[in-house]
């Protein structure tokens, strides 16, 4: 299998877990977040089959609860099981030396005792920019949110993924969008 | 004119012609050897590179805190033939307590890299396990596996020759230097044959005028082996004699013994035979040779001399008495102590229970593997060379399933009164997030390795298609709900100018107004066909295709569904829908190595999101209705009643085939019942293959579905009846879920007036 010599951005991307503190622009008032996952963030060329309608922006009240600062922010306070955070950090020790294959390996069997921990979904997304693989990244960054239940400490690094993928794929409006998206979380949960 | 032949030119002429006769003999003499030197090295290193792919089944995981009960623990040790002891010994082994296991497990070469032997204590109840660690050093140990169980191998289906390599070095020291005291005292000074051997056989053949006598050194027996007939001739006694030599000047005496231990016929099983002590030691023993005790070294060693008449399973007396003849060869010869053939010769034969080893326990699934890897692997390489197939079957699984066909299948003849045997079954259980394959049966004789129901017997599968249909119209949030109000009333379809399709009801009425999730759950036809009509028969066939069926005609009989799919094919589709509507192409194998243990090839594990999660969401809480409220209602006799779970029934004309698939939060299970000659059963979806599924579903103790809905879903007060907006003074309002932003605006008319006299479908729900 050809080795992708990682760089530090996509590094940044596969530690996932760590929430960044990249300085961005003054807060924009009256910004509504966009309910993650929410059927408008279906854009044409995901990997939504086509006759979707449902791929279309919809209206969505923003029910989202304020913010609660106690919502896990890594895979170490997820209160996932023990092994799980040990393969999780085992697949970042060997992403960094370049060992795809290998945290591969770590990330599935940690999916096999937790298969519905977002931070190893999100773990799995950082993998696949990594191996260029924008498509898969993209859902597994999806299922990330989506089993996340409403974390913007979990999202906001879920649609900094999502704008990597949709780059891989050439997909610029996309990726434009995505980034948006992940600013707009990155002034919710700065301090 | 002749010549005069005189004496002198007669005898020259005869003369020469001798010679040249004698050196036409003897050259052809010499051609013969070097072919049959050829041939015998040809066939030496055969043994020595021909080796069956070697399948295992996905390794137990244990971490404090799985949810893994000490005694289910201690069955997958028995599994895997680990020994209870009194106290702990050697590798392989295990002490159990009340409430810990003391456990020797054995070393491993896995994908990630080699896991030795480690002596660990493990803590836990009832409730699983709550702490692990290293007995040697006290340190405890956050995340281990044991060794995976091997559960077949690929072998060439001509010659049907298998084996477990074992390396001289490897053998136990009992089990070489037994054998040779038993078979073959003098092979370390021979030079392969025997002479005094020979000499003493020839004498009774040719008293007896038969030839009978054997006398075979280990190398004379491992030529025999090469070229198993039982011709007993001279001629071929001969051939045999000269090939031992010839391998001989080749090869190194331990060279010769090591193919002898992997070459050596030790028994039949099926079509498979079993060649060498280290397939042999699995086949009788289910542990490696490392792991026998001298009693059962001893049987092995017994029955090389003949195994067909010295078969353990079938003749175990006569077996018996050969090995403790074998037993007290030794003790003479000062292998074992006295004390040590008493104690021996005291044990019982220690067969494995399966009676199949703990290969070939699972013919079906190795079926998936084989054919997964022959897109990528010519057949040569599988069967030759060695290689070590890692696969994601949980034998935990597998025995719940096979249990519950063995079980179910005779228990429904009988309550149906059918002929004993008449009925079929398969069964596929995944995992919801992975999309592996972790159980397959392919009919009721499970380990029959013809047929395979599961993944060949391509059946109609009934109204195990409505949910694609419903699925369809639910993504379209404008124009249905799970609240819409759908019309059970008759409907013809005209298919060509001289074929109208009218479709009915199982139950042949009519229900009036239906909601959409009702329709689903009750299963009616003509809602359904309604439905299908209105999106159009694209929809169907696309949503179908999100999750992971390509192959839909295009025909609206599909949304009743005419549509024949294998079970495997149903577990996809179902596989799509238990995960939110990202599709994994469902997959039996994780890593492939080489027989040296290195990394030749992952699987790495696949996704994408084909369906929109949403729509996916309401079709699951529609589907969990069934079991609530619907066909499958009767499935809480057996799950308990705090877990939601999600399936559908599935009944094809005249009672053909009995379906039901569906899926918790863990395990996605689809389960056929019907006959081979597709003659009715008089079985439902609801009657056959739904209480199966519901006992396997109690069985693995499945995880309860998450009941929150994603962030595109809201729920709203509704009243059933009018599919609008309800409020408090509505009695009967219940909560439905939206996809977010198409809740309906309209108010019920109970919202403002008194209740309205309940609809007949709803009489019948809570009836």
């Amino acid at each position: 299998m050809r080795l992708i010599r990682p760089t530090p951005l996509l590094l940044a991307l596969a530690m996932a877990g760590c929430v960044s503190r990249a300085p961005v622009g003054p807060p924009v008032t009256g910004v509504v977040l966009p309910a993650p996952g929410a059927a408008g963030d279906i854009t044409p060329g995901g990997p939504i089959v086509p006759g979707s309608r449902s791929g279309e922006p919809v209206p969505v009240p923003d029910t989202r609860p304020p913010l609660n600062p106690n919502l896990p922010k890594n895979v170490e306070t997820s209160g996932a099981a023990a092994p799980v955070i040990s393969l999780v950090k085992a697949a970042r020790t060997s992403l960094r030396s370049g060992r795809t294959d290998e945290a591969g390996a770590s990330l599935e069997r940690a999916m096999r005792i937790e298969p519905r921990n977002p931070w190893i979904w999100q773990a799995l997304a950082g993998l696949h920019i990594v191996t260029q693989q924008g498509e898969q990244a993209e859902s597994e960054a999806r299922k990330s949110t989506s089993l996340g239940k409403r974390n913007p400490y979990l999202e906001v690094e879920n649609w900094r993924l999502i704008a990597e993928a949709r780059k891989l794929r050439g997909d610029r409006a996309g990726a434009e969008d995505a980034e948006l998206k992940h600013q707009d979380l990155q002034r919710l949960i700065a301090p | 004119m002749a010549l005069p032949l005189d004496r002198r030119s007669l005898v020259r002429y005869g003369l020469i012609s001798l010679a040249l006769l004698g050196s036409v003999a003897l050259v052809w003499t010499a051609v013969q050897v070097a072919l049959l030197d050829k041939e015998i090295r040809n066939r030496f290193s055969s043994v020595r590179w021909t080796l069956p792919a070697q399948v295992f089944a996905t390794p137990q995981e244990l971490y404090p805190g799985l949810n893994l009960p000490l005694d289910e623990l201690q069955h997958e040790l028995v599994r895997l033939g680990y020994r209870q002891v009194g106290t702990l010994e050697g590798v392989g082994s295990f002490v159990a307590r009340a409430d810990a296991l003391d456990i020797a497990t054995r070393a491993f070469a896995f994908w990630d890299g080699p896991q030795k032997a480690t002596r660990m204590l493990v803590r836990g109840g009832a409730g699983g396990i709550e702490a692990i660690s290293d007995l040697d050093t006290g340190k405890p140990l956050d995340l281990t596996r044991l060794d995976p169980m091997l559960i077949g191998s690929i072998y060439p289906s001509r010659g049907g020759e298998d084996r477990v390599l074992i390396k001289l070095g490897d053998a136990p020291e009992l089990l070489v230097r037994g054998l040779l005291a038993v078979e073959d005292k003098g092979f370390y000074g021979h030079m392969g044959i025997s002479l005094r051997g020979i000499f003493r056989a020839m004498f009774q053949n040719l008293t007896s005028g038969k030839v009978r006598q054997g006398a075979s050194t280990i190398t004379q027996q491992l030529v025999k082996n090469f070229f198993l007939t039982s011709e007993r001739t001279f001629k071929r006694k001969f051939k045999e004699i000269l090939m031992a030599v010839l391998l001989e000047t080749h090869y190194q005496k331990d060279e010769i013994l090591e193919a002898y231990l992997n070459e050596i016929y030790m028994g039949q099983d099926g079509s498979r035979a079993v060649h060498g002590f280290g397939l042999a030691s699995n086949f009788y023993f289910n542990k490696p040779p490392a792991e026998l005790k001298s009693h059962e070294l001893a049987l092995l060693v017994g029955i090389v001399k003949g195994p067909s008449q010295f078969d353990p399973r079938r003749r175990p007396e006569l077996v018996r008495e050969r090995r403790d003849l074998v037993l007290r060869i030794w003790a003479d010869a000062g292998l074992i102590r006295p004390e040590e053939l008493v104690a021996a010769k005291a044990q019982p034969l220690g067969l494995s229970g399966t009676g199949r080893g703990g290969v070939e326990r699972y013919p079906a699934f190795v079926q998936l593997v084989t054919r997964q890897l022959r897109d990528q692997y010519p057949d040569e390489a599988l069967t030759s060379e060695g290689l070590r197939i890692f696969t994601t079957l949980s034998p935990r699984v597998q025995e719940a399933l096979e249990q519950r066909l063995v079980e179910d299948l005779p228990a429904l003849e009988k309550s149906r009164k059918l002929a004993s045997g008449i009925l079929e079954g398969a069964g596929v259980v995944t995992n919801a997030e992975g999309g592996e394959v972790q159980a397959i049966v392919g009919g009721r004789d499970i380990r029959f390795a013809g047929f395979n129901r599961a993944l060949d017997s391509k059946r109609q599968i009934g109204s195990l298609a409505k949910p694609f249909v419903y699925l369809a119209a639910l993504m379209e949030p404008d124009r249905y709900n799970v609240g819409s109000l759908l019309s059970d009333e008759p409907i013809t379809v005209k298919l060509s100018r001289n074929n109208i399709w009218s479709p009915s009801n199982y139950d042949k009425k009519l229900h009036g107004n239906v909601p959409l999730y009702v329709a689903l759950a009750q299963s009616y036809n003509l809602p359904t066909v309604r439905l299908g009509m209105d999106l159009g028969v694209t929809k169907v066939q696309e949503a179908l295709a999100g999750a992971g069926f390509f192959n839909t005609p295009a025909l609206p009989s599909i949304f009743l569904g005419a549509l024949d799919m294998a079970p495997l094919d149903v577990a996809q589709v179902y596989n799509t829908l238990a995960a939110a509507g990202y599709q994994t192409p469902l997959s039996a194998i994780r890593e492939v190595l080489t027989k040296e243990g290195r990394p030749l090839k992952r699987y790495a594990f696949k996704v994408k999101q084909t369906l929109p999660e949403g729509p996916v969401f309401l079709t699951t809480w529609s589907l969990r209705k069934v079991l609530e409220l619907g066909t499958a209602r009767a499935a809480y006799n057996f799950i308990p009643p705090s877990v939601r779970v999600a399936g559908k029934t599935g009944t094809t004309d005249d009672l053909r085939d009995s379906w039901f698939a569906g899926y918790s939060a863990d395990h996605v299970a689809v389960i056929w019942v019907g006959r081979d000659d597709y003659k009715p059963t008089g079985l439902t979806g609801a009657s056959g293959a739904m209480p199966i599924w519901a006992r396997l579903m109690r069985d693995l103790n499945v995880k309860s579905l998450d009941a929150a809905p994603p962030a595109e879903v809201e729920e709203a007060l509704v009243d059933p009846g009018s599919g609008l907006v309800a409020n408090d003074s509505c009695a009967g309002a219940i909560r439905l879920p939206y996809i977010a932003g198409y809740v309906p605006t309209n108010r019920a008319p109970c919202a403002n007036s008194v209740l309205e006299a309940p609809a007949s479908w709803l009489e019948e729900i809570f009836r």
